[in-house]
């Protein structure tokens, strides 16, 4: 049942946990208190959702042009 | 001046300025590439040591789980180089049952040392496996027959391909565990320098000096 519904999760959807949690290491490397931390892995969640939004974008652009 | 022994190297805190203890900072980095979080706990930093830890070793386990324990494997073989694992390894003892699967199946003894098959490189077209290790693969994986391997006493050679059979199995979760298993392993890496070096600070210009000398009066005095 499980296998089915993780069968049925666009790829895209496990792009978010790597993207959360390469924000936390980020942000953990750049401060040394917790609210700081907190507030950079924000920043770096937009930005790399960002890129990877931008690059997903881009890649789908083309292929409706190909 | 302290002895070397009591030596303690200090960073600083990009926030506030506040002295960060980094202790030994070697035996700290040594600690954080064993266990991902281990050196920041060892030098106080605990707060920042659990996220480390939680975070990295969830992702390596998501990975772990969606590849179905197969995607962390060392293999060094000409068909089957799994440079993977050079990123997977950054994780550190988490990965080490790899390396001892992988030593174990190459000795003489041909078979895993865990014969769970847990971390285990998959085997290859001819070869040869312990009597053991075959009736076990036979019986447990649904993807292995008594027919896939050739008698060769006192062993027993395969006669299939088991790569091919974890992708026809797992699909793109392979690929999928593969990538998260690497991430948390590269990861790790900038966690083994926040312990060895401290935070990094974010790049900043060099203010120019009020008094330039260009600007400098006959006299010396400036302008």
């Amino acid at each position: 049942m499980f296998a089915l519904f993780l069968e049925n999760i666009p790829m895209l959807f496990f792009s978010l946990p790597l993207i959360a949690a390469a924000s936390v290491v980020f942000a953990a490397t750049h401060h040394e208190s917790p609210p700081a931390i907190w507030r950079a892995t924000a920043e770096w969640m937009m930005w790399l959702a960002g890129i990877l939004g931008g690059v997903l974008l881009v890649v789908f652009i083309l292929s409706q042009l190909a | 001046m302290q002895p070397p022994s009591r030596r303690r190297i200090v960073a600083v805190s990009p926030d506030d300025g506040s002295a960060i203890d980094l202790k030994q900072p070697e035996f700290a980095a040594l600690l954080a590439w064993l266990v991902p979080g281990l050196g920041h706990l060892y030098q106080g930093r605990t707060k920042k040591g659990a996220v480390y830890m939680s975070v990295i070793l969830t992702l390596f386990v998501v990975g772990l789980w969606l590849g179905d324990g197969r995607v962390v494997y060392a293999s060094w073989r000409p068909n089957d180089t799994r440079w993977w694992f050079v990123c997977q390894a950054g994780i550190g003892v988490v990965a080490a049952p790899a390396v001892v699967q992988s030593v174990s199946m190459t000795g003489t003894n041909h078979e895993p040392f865990w014969l769970a098959g847990w971390m285990t490189p998959p085997l290859t077209e001819g070869q040869l496996v312990s009597r053991e290790f075959a009736d076990r693969l036979a019986t447990d994986d649904p993807y292995i027959f008594e027919q896939d391997f050739w008698d060769r006493p006192p062993y027993k050679q395969f006669r299939a391909d088991q790569i091919s059979m974890w992708h026809h199995k797992l699909g793109r979760f392979f690929e999928l565990g593969t990538l998260y298993t690497v991430l948390a392993g590269m990861l790790n890496m900038l966690v083994i320098y926040d312990a060895w070096a401290g935070p990094m600070h974010p790049f900043v210009k060099e203010e120019k000096s009020s008094v330039n000398p260009d600007e400098e009066s006959n006299d010396g005095t400036a302008v």
